[in-house]
């Protein structure tokens, strides 16, 4: 018999098996990956009826000028449920593996581009959340420069040397400075490669008021709940927060960044090709 | 509806000639309905046909007469406990030739209880599996284009998509 069992099947029916598989998030992310109807399917509901049950009020925010958020379904469950991991969060480390070996699985069509500008807030000292969100200020990739070897003729595979290559694409020239870079340690933790998140699987805007500083209260940004995704690495412990910015290019924080001679870098984005944004809080060192 | 007959005849797509039992038959709301009709009441032999080959009626009869007691009265935990590993057992059977036309039967017999056990076993059989493992049991073909098949390789470095 030629044709496929499910091809004879309705796609409600389809649907229905799916939808006994959402406790999991790596499950779609395989059946997107099985067949053009799984993957349509997938994308375009699955995703969708998701985002819309576990984070209903983003959604209904992100989409009041628009039928399908900003970066499609795919990226705003994955940006949901989805940890990147150091490497692909901008907090680089020397690794041949580029942290894109994933369990989750899916970028889901959203290729990766050079163009992202991704920013790490960062905040001194170890005090807490409260408190230190009106001493942070921002700063683009000190780790980079300061830590992180990056360096094309390491690396042992493709991804990685083609993130170099986007770096050298940055609006600063970082050529010098990575020369001069402090070697750090390989890390091959697992954790440093993107994994399902920890917590609860959601994103607020509350969490993201606290994380941002008192001149930037009237942007929009959701971020996941404290305390994001907790990386142990050998010099400093990294708190990981997923989020995304409502009206990004209009935002305080895009201004403030695009003004003045801040440093920059063009990284791609970890979850599509629009502006989506990690945040690092540092505890300071161990 | 009849109140005379206890259990009605019905036809296979194949022409098979099936009994079922009007209980039985209540878990079933199409079937439901033409107990309420004309058909079924003595002075009328016309046999009602089942859209459903004779394969797999056999197992939804088989299904709906384990749970129609139940159904109809409600039952102790343990019951409860007992069917469910009847219904375990009942559901190992071949994919392709015995557990998609059951979906498809408690769909179009709109029979809420298979439909769900049915979709969840096909859930189950695709769980923790990979993408190759999972176009092999249930007889997927691969239709990506070439391009967006190499889109999904760069994507997922680490999956096997042959």
């Amino acid at each position: 018999m030629a044709e496929t069992v499910f091809s004879m099947l309705p796609d409600d029916v389809t649907l229905h098996i799916f939808l006994n598989l959402k406790d999991d998030p790596r499950h779609w992310a395989r059946l997107a990956c099985v067949c053009t109807k799984f993957s349509s399917l997938i994308r375009n509901f699955c995703w969708k009826i998701n985002c819309f049950h576990t984070i209903p009020s983003i959604v209904s925010d992100l989409l009041s000028d628009s039928s399908v958020p900003a970066g499609g379904w795919a990226s705003l469950h994955k940006l949901a449920v989805c940890c990147p991991g150091l490497l692909h969060a901008g907090v680089l480390l020397d690794s041949s593996d580029f942290g894109l070996e994933r369990e989750l699985g899916p970028d889901e069509g959203y290729q990766i581009t050079s163009s992202q500008e991704i920013f790490t807030s960062r905040f001194n000292g170890s005090s807490g959340m409260g408190a230190s969100g009106s001493n942070c200020y921002w700063s683009l990739f000190d780790d980079l420069y300061n830590d992180t070897v990056y360096n094309a003729s390491e690396s042992k595979d493709g991804l990685e040397s083609q993130l170099c290559e986007e770096a050298g694409k940055g609006v600063v020239k970082v050529d010098q400075e990575f020369s001069s870079c402090k070697r750090r340690k390989i890390c091959r933790s697992l954790r440093s490669r993107s994994h399902l998140a920890s917590g609860i699987w959601n994103l607020s805007r509350e969490q993201g008021n606290k994380l941002l500083s008192r001149q930037f209260r009237d942007d929009c940004l959701y971020i996941c709940d404290w305390p994001g995704c907790l990386h142990n690495e050998e010099k400093r412990n990294y708190m990981l927060f997923r989020g995304i910015f409502k009206n990004f290019k209009r935002s305080r924080v895009y201004r403030t960044i695009n003004d003045g001679n801040r440093k920059k870098i063009a990284l791609s984005c970890a979850f599509c090709q629009l502006c989506l944004m990690f945040m690092e809080y540092e505890f300071g060192s161990v | 509806m009849s109140s005379s007959v206890e259990a009605i005849t019905v036809l296979s797509s194949d022409g098979d000639e099936f009994k079922i039992t009007v209980s039985a038959a209540k878990l079933s709301k199409p079937l439901n309905w033409m107990l309420e009709d004309v058909c079924f009441s003595d002075d009328c032999d016309e046999v009602p046909t089942i859209e459903v080959n004779s394969k797999t009626l056999v197992k939804v009869i088989e299904y709906c007469e384990k749970h129609a007691p139940r159904a109809n009265s409600g039952a102790s935990d343990s019951d409860a406990e007992e069917l469910k590993k009847w219904d375990i057992e009942f559901m190992k059977m071949d994919v392709k030739d015995i557990l998609f036309h059951i979906l498809m039967a408690a769909n179009y017999l709109h029979m809420e209880g298979l439909y769900d056990l049915a979709c969840q076993t096909a859930a189950d059989l695709m769980k923790g599996m990979t993408v190759s493992q999972i176009r092999k049991i249930f007889h997927i073909k691969n239709d990506f284009s070439s391009e967006e098949q190499e889109q999904l390789r760069r994507q997922h470095p680490g999956c096997s998509f042959d």
